[in-house]
């Protein structure tokens, strides 16, 4: 909420006007504009928000949970690296942490790339988004012997989870756009992952 | 939306097509439980067997798969009219189903789950007796109608004659005896061949011809994904007629990607002419739409294997009412 918060404040008078529909599913925010996106379905829900900065780049910050048994909190800078009418291409890297709890707990620092493809229709924005989050752990075994004395091993290890959205955004008013996505997470702790869905709703000023 | 509560509502479509025929099913194989009872290194390899993001909530997903309830679902999506229930006692593999549990769970609906009882090993040296008066009280009270055994989760030889008393018991109980053979990729199991290879109960098989041992997975090596053992569940089929086999678990999708390994073992069961002493099992739920598809994995390989309608019949239903002495 603090991340939020903080980004919120960088906000300065907008330059010019966009969809802020486009801004959050295309990625990369024109300056000064801000933008704050909600998603919820299953298994996924995030709150994104985003400011521009000068120069075409864009900070962002995150809060994503599946679940919300895994939990990612970060924050980051995007840029538009294609802009035309037809298309948008922009690329998106943050820094975090994610936590797992439940059954199997776990802590650890985390990275999130991020690449965001989308048509900047005037309505209608369909989009796809692909990522990857790398987040190293840690994992500890204490060995008890007969004799009384225990061992302790410390391995390192990293979790990584590539994703997959694809969606349909309907910029309803310029401020304010709703979208519809289904989503697609492989983790590479399980043998099989189930699609899911999401919906969207994105404001911005 | 009205679309899937009727859907959710409807009555399931009861049994299998088989070559034009719609065939009744029972699962002689399932896994009523509780996840807290559950070893942690088994929970954290099951958990890994579920599909994401299943795998991030397992106590949840297993509270709604593993009660007599999530399983009579698992049943229905399958059209799978019965199903068996086994008790275990495997504190140090893969826990404890107490008789007392799955004895609850199958007043959940005793016109279509039956259960196994099974019995504490562990301290058999002391605790023998009361074991198996403990066993019997089960049987009386929850009207189990059969045991399982498992050697290589409950850590005793198949050839340790202290544990006959057991396999005495089922005979004048006239209670079949069901095993686990073969490997098993559960942390902490007893994988050598005493535990695993069912020809080391050949003595037991000999000494009681009033008990019936029906023995699960045909030998299947769940390690290394090989048939393992079937030859000499095969041949103990062959040679003994109080000898029957279950072949679940062997031809999921990840012990035999390609359906080649079921329908092996199925094709070297009707070459021995075994067909009549065969029941079908899934070892589900596992997780969700598991027993189903187990279901659908072994049609397909009873039909490479030439099984005609009537003998699918056998295997999927006929035999188990037979031998369980139940009927629907």
């Amino acid at each position: 909420m603090m991340l939020l918060l903080a980004t919120m404040l960088f906000a300065a008078v907008p330059e010019a006007a966009e969809s802020s529909t486009v801004a959050l599913l295309a990625g990369g925010s024109p300056k000064g504009q801000i933008a704050i996106g909600v998603r919820g379905g299953y298994p996924s829900f995030g709150v994104q928000a985003q400011v521009g900065f000068t120069g075409g780049w864009t900070g962002i910050s995150l809060f994503d949970t599946q679940l919300f048994r895994r939990n990612w909190v970060g924050m980051g800078v995007g840029k538009r690296w294609l802009e035309g009418r037809v298309g948008v291409l922009s690329g998106e890297a943050l820094l975090g942490v994610e936590e797992q709890s439940g059954i199997f707990p776990s802590f650890g620092p985390s990275g999130l790339i991020r690449l965001k493809m989308a048509h900047p229709g005037r309505i209608l924005v369909p989009y796809l988004e692909l990522s990857t989050r790398v987040t190293l752990l840690g994992q500890t075994t204490v060995t008890e012997k007969l004799d009384g004395t225990s061992e302790r091993t410390w391995v390192a290890d990293a979790r990584c989870v590539p994703s997959a959205t694809l969606g349909l955004g309907w910029a309803i008013r310029p401020w304010i756009g709703i979208d519809v996505g289904f989503d697609w997470m492989y983790d590479t702790t399980a043998t099989v992952s189930i699609p899911g869905i999401h919906l969207g709703l994105g404001v911005g000023w | 939306m009205l679309w899937i509560l009727i859907a959710c509502q409807a009555e399931p479509e009861w049994g299998v097509d088989y070559t034009g025929e719609r065939l009744p099913v029972v699962d002689m194989h399932l896994h009523p439980g509780q996840w807290e009872l559950i070893p942690p290194a088994t929970q954290a390899f099951l958990t890994s067997r579920f599909p994401f993001p299943f795998s991030l909530n397992p106590e949840g997903l297993a509270a709604s798969v593993l009660t007599g309830e999530g399983i009579l679902g698992e049943l229905d999506k399958g059209g799978i009219e019965a199903g068996m229930l086994f008790a275990v006692y495997a504190p140090r593999t893969v826990g404890i189903a107490s008789n007392e549990y799955v004895g609850e769970q199958l007043l959940v609906d005793p016109q279509r789950l039956y259960g196994l009882a099974s019995v504490r090993v562990d301290q058999w040296e002391t605790d023998e007796e009361t074991e198996l008066a403990n066993l019997e009280d089960a049987v009386d009270s929850y009207g189990f109608v059969g045991i399982k055994l498992a050697h290589a989760h409950q850590h005793f030889r198949m050839d340790d004659p202290h544990y006959y008393s057991i396999y005495a018991l089922a005979g004048q109980r006239g209670l079949p005896v069901y095993l686990h053979t073969g490997t098993s990729p559960f942390p902490g199991t007893a994988q050598e061949p005493a535990y695993t290879d069912p020809a080391y109960m050949e003595e037991a098989i000999a000494l009681y011809p009033d008990t019936i041992f029906i023995l699960g997975h045909l030998g299947f090596d769940f390690i290394n994904k090989q048939p393992g053992t079937l030859d000499h569940c095969i041949d103990l089929a062959t040679r003994y007629p109080n000898v029957w086999l279950e072949p679940s678990a062997l031809g999921s999708r990840s012990s035999d990607p390609d359906g080649t390994v079921l329908a092996g073992a199925m094709s070297a069961i009707r070459e021995a002419g075994l067909v009549g002493r065969t029941i079908y099992g899934s070892d589900g739920p596992q997780s969700p739409g598991f027993a189903a598809g187990y279901l659908e994995r072994t049609v397909a390989a009873m039909q490479t294997a030439g099984y005609s309608a009537t003998e699918a019949k056998m295997v999927l239903s006929e035999n188990f009412y037979a031998l369980f002495g139940k009927h629907p």
